[in-house]
């Protein structure tokens, strides 16, 4: 079967990779949150950082890094580019679905649609942490399949 | 019914087969199989029976296992363990330690650095060797009633390998662009 143009031009150049500092880094800096996620179906493991502004409460810039197929490579891409802008709550609602409806995801590739999901929450639940904000239970939860 | 290969093979359900034990079992049923040869009739091969299994499943269970990694997954599953779907577990600090190696070797390849590459590639291989040790020795040990404790830790051991092995595909299929 053949891939949709969206995702094929996210996995070839795909945006925001790279990172706000070392692990080490990053962990001593508030206004970035972490979230680091594996899938254990296939081995991807996928890392996504939030740069918070800590006037507005919106996030200002977002950066990933994936090792995995093309797909989770699209995914978290294309994951990077919806939450610059948000708040946080508007990037929590952010839904797997809609990444495999963007990029037409076949079946088979949901799950890492679910991997970006899962990086977004542990992303902001991270930066919630680090700045005493409580994180709300559906934070942790698992994106749906 | 679980896709079974040792059962498609006639091998009793261990981890420890022995690889020359499974080409037996299959060039036995494969000849078996073959159209010329199986002119007993489709009865006798009825799927779940003791009969012979069509070549697309006794391709597929040759390959399950003799893969370490697949058949310590399949023989995971039809002890009743938990699926990778179902426990997702990792032991602590495994994620942030695989990210490491991954950006390391990421960095090595695009700085063209060949001995540090060829480093992180063979921790990868030792890797894979300590968690084929690890899954012969866990299941080993299992008891006669398999205890869900003793089954979940299998899981986690076979998550931490997936991306072990996840890493060493990914390495190969660089290789040959």
């Amino acid at each position: 079967m053949a891939y949709g143009p969206k995702i094929i031009d996210h996995y070839e150049n795909p945006r925001n990779v790279g990172s706000f500092g070392t692990q080490a880094e990053v962990k001593q800096r508030k206004d970035v949150g972490v979230g680091l996620v594996g899938a254990p179906e296939c081995g991807d493991v996928m890392q996504l950082q939030i740069k918070v502004d800590p006037a507005t409460g919106r996030i200002e810039d977002a950066k990933f890094k994936c090792f995995g197929c093309g797909s989770a490579i699209a995914s978290s891409s294309l994951a990077t580019e919806w939450l610059k802008g948000k708040t946080l709550d508007e990037g929590l609602a952010i839904k797997n679905t809609e990444i495999v409806q963007e990029l037409s995801l076949p079946p088979v590739k949901i799950h890492c649609s679910v991997l970006a999901e899962d990086a977004i929450k542990a992303a902001i639940a991270d930066y919630k942490t680090k700045n005493g904000i409580p994180v709300d239970d559906h934070d942790h939860e698992h994106a749906h399949r | 019914m679980a896709f079974d290969p040792f059962a498609i093979l006639g091998l009793p359900r261990r981890f420890d087969l022995d690889a020359a034990a499974v080409q037996r079992a299959y060039l036995a049923r494969a000849a078996m199989a073959h159209p010329d040869l199986a002119t007993a009739g489709l009865d006798e091969v009825a799927e779940g029976s003791a009969g012979v299994a069509d070549a697309a499943a006794l391709n597929r269970a040759k390959a399950v296992l003799d893969d370490p990694e697949q058949r310590a997954d399949a023989l995971l599953t039809l002890l009743g363990g938990p699926t990778r779907e179902a426990d997702r577990s990792l032991p602590d600090g495994f994620l942030a330690q695989i990210m490491d190696i991954r950006e390391r070797l990421d960095e090595a390849v695009a700085s063209r650095d060949g001995a540090a590459a060829a480093e992180l590639e063979a921790w990868a291989g030792r890797r894979r060797a300590a968690h084929v040790r690890a899954a012969a020795e866990m299941f080993a040990a299992l008891p006669e009633r398999t205890a869900p404790d003793a089954l979940r830790a299998i899981r986690r051991e076979l998550n931490a390998w997936r991306y072990i092995e996840r890493m060493l595909e990914q390495v190969r299929d660089a290789d040959r662009m």
